[in-house]
């Protein structure tokens, strides 16, 4: 198998004589502002009102985005440019305003610079990636965590936290809510021209955690009813899936 | 101009039969790029290891508190070394995949950085880095095997730290009955079955234990920092001299945080949490059953279990699988 890569190697190193032209890249940071209700989102540190007198307060949000592409042109012609494979989007060290209005920020090296006419991402976490596992990657990488081995498959999404559910300020009903599993796998992908240059190298997203769990008076997570879920429940892994898919925004 | 070097390069690797047979299901192992795996260093860690020669009374070894027989822990409440620490010794199997942070605080960020404290700590070894590396360096068998590596040149405490964290990275445990059972060559019991089932939250007809958000295998920890409940609501409101994670971050949410240990051999490492004051698997699974105690940063996976004995026996059946004989012997 090795002397056959080899062989193809040799043969491409004294065929190919066209060297390809070097294009200009820049470092492009990806930065994924959240919010609860319009709210910065920000852990531990504040109290959100959430539904019926409602409180809740997070302790962790993160979420995977796979398969991150620059697009140019349409149809036939497009052509792509990857950004990432996987990144990881946590919300765990958000602590602060200061640091909620800043987002989590992702620098993704050496994007070829230009004029690009969309992006495209998928929500969670690719069937192929998701068909590997942590002892694939050495770490630090966003696979080497967040992993079901039970499963065989990544945490899509995890949000977790605290309800006061009773208006006593304890905030004693603990939440978990863990999604994942390759049918709720979500493509996104917006149409808009971006343009990287040396001066312009910002991809901003933005997610609103409310869009997540409540969408209107009658379909919404109630914490007064239901704590947690493991991906057993897979209306609910739809809703928040689908939710997420749908509140990420590009800015 | 670039062709005839990256043909030879290519040509070797051909040629070469590539060592895949390592770490069977463990992460990768990471080794520092100025401290790559060296197999005369490795011996030169494990021997210092073992070796009272770094502490001021010449009777403490880092092997006093990490006994390869109890999975590198010492069976204590609390280590003590010249004097009682407030901390247990926590286990060093697979520790050199432990990236996220060293000691149950994190203080460390790399094995090399944590093998500098415990020699110079004046509760634990007591022994000015300066007086060490005269030790060695004046000590005829130390000084001949690290001149083999290095040459000629005067053994600072950086390199003798380097020699530690490299044995320590060979400290692995992935030979469990758990591992066995993975790799299709054993079968659980029925109960260690269902205590699997239980601790990863695999069935929904069974109860949920909650155990692997944390506790992730193959490692059997996420490597993060946790507030599992342990201490009651008073001292996380109060002004404890032990605040875990925040003595290093600063960071008010960080207190009481400590390092989620790993799970394989737990069987043989008791007592168990940072301070040791659980002394069974028994009064770990009880505390977890309850909920722990409440606080504003206690994770949310720590909450009332309503298990019932059978599933707490089976879930300590369970555990019992990830003892890994090899390295217990």
């Amino acid at each position: 198998m090795n002397k056959l890569l080899f062989i193809l190697l040799c043969f491409g190193l004294f065929t190919c004589n066209n060297e390809a032209p070097i294009v200009p890249s820049v470092d492009v940071k990806l930065r994924v502002i959240g919010t609860f209700n319009g709210l910065p989102l920000q852990m531990y540190n504040q109290n959100y009102e959430y539904t019926d007198g409602v409180n809740i307060k997070f302790q962790l949000f993160n979420f995977y985005l796979s398969d991150l592409y620059l697009t140019k042109g349409a149809g036939s012609e497009e052509e792509k440019v990857l950004l990432s494979e996987v990144v990881l989007i946590n919300f765990k060290d958000i602590q602060s305003l200061s640091a909620a209005e800043r987002g989590v920020e992702i620098v993704l090296k050496n994007i070829p610079i230009g004029n690009y006419t969309g992006f495209q991402t998928g929500v969670g976490v690719a069937p192929r990636l998701n068909a590997t596992g942590p002892a694939s990657y050495p770490p630090p990488h966003p696979l080497d965590d967040n992993y079901w081995s039970w499963a065989a498959g990544y945490v899509f999404s995890k949000i977790e936290g605290n309800a006061d559910i009773d208006k006593s300020g304890k905030f004693a009903t603990k939440l978990t809510f863990h999604s994942g599993g390759d049918a709720f796998y979500k493509p996104v992908s917006w149409a808009k021209p971006i343009s990287i240059s040396k001066e312009s190298s910002e991809i901003v997203l933005t997610i609103d955690v409310k869009d997540i769990i409540w969408k209107d008076q009658n379909n919404f997570l109630d914490v007064r009813k239901i704590s947690t879920d493991h991906s057993v429940n897979k209306d609910l892994v739809s809703f928040l899936m689908t939710n997420l898919q749908q509140g990420l925004k590009y800015r | 101009m670039l062709k005839w070097p990256l043909l030879i390069a290519l040509a070797i690797f051909s040629t070469c039969k590539r060592n895949t047979s390592v770490t069977n299901d463990l992460p990768p192992m990471v080794w520092p790029k100025d401290n790559l795996y060296h197999k005369e260093k490795v011996a030169i860690g494990e021997k210092l290891f073992f070796d009272p020669i770094l502490s001021v009374n010449n009777k403490i070894s880092c092997s006093t508190c990490h006994l390869p027989s109890l999975a590198f822990t010492d069976g204590k409440k609390v280590s003590k070394g010249l004097f009682p620490l407030s901390r247990s010794a926590p286990s060093l199997l697979n520790i050199g995949f432990h990236f996220k942070g060293l000691f149950w605080d994190g203080r460390a960020s790399t094995l090399e950085k944590q093998a500098l404290i415990p020699v110079s700590s004046p509760l634990e070894m007591g022994l000015p880095w300066i007086i060490a590396e005269k030790r060695i360096n004046e000590s005829d068998v130390y000084a001949k095997a690290f001149k083999k590596i290095y040459g000629d040149i005067f053994i600072d405490s950086f390199k003798i730290a380097s020699v530690l964290a490299q044995y320590q990275r060979t400290l692995l445990s992935n030979n469990s009955k758990f591992d066995a059972v993975m790799r299709g060559e054993m079968n659980f019991t029925p109960n260690e079955k269902r205590g699997w089932t239980i601790f990863f939250d695999a069935d929904p007809l069974l109860p949920s234990a909650e155990c692997s958000h944390c506790h992730v295998d193959p490692l059997f920890t996420d490597l993060s920092f946790q507030n599992n409940g342990i201490h009651t609501e008073s001292e996380l409101n109060g002004s404890s001299s032990e605040k875990g994670r925040e003595s290093v971050t600063l960071n008010p949410n960080d207190r009481f945080k400590f390092k989620v240990p790993t799970l394989r051999n737990i069987a043989i490492t008791a007592p168990y949490m940072h301070d040791g004051r659980l002394k069974s698997l028994e009064e770990v699974m009880n505390h977890y059953n309850k909920g722990g105690n409440p606080g504003f940063n206690v994770n949310p996976n720590v909450r009332n279990l309503n298990l019932s004995n059978q599933d707490i026996s089976d879930l300590i059946a369970f555990l019992h699988t990830l003892t890994d004989v090899n390295m217990a012997e």
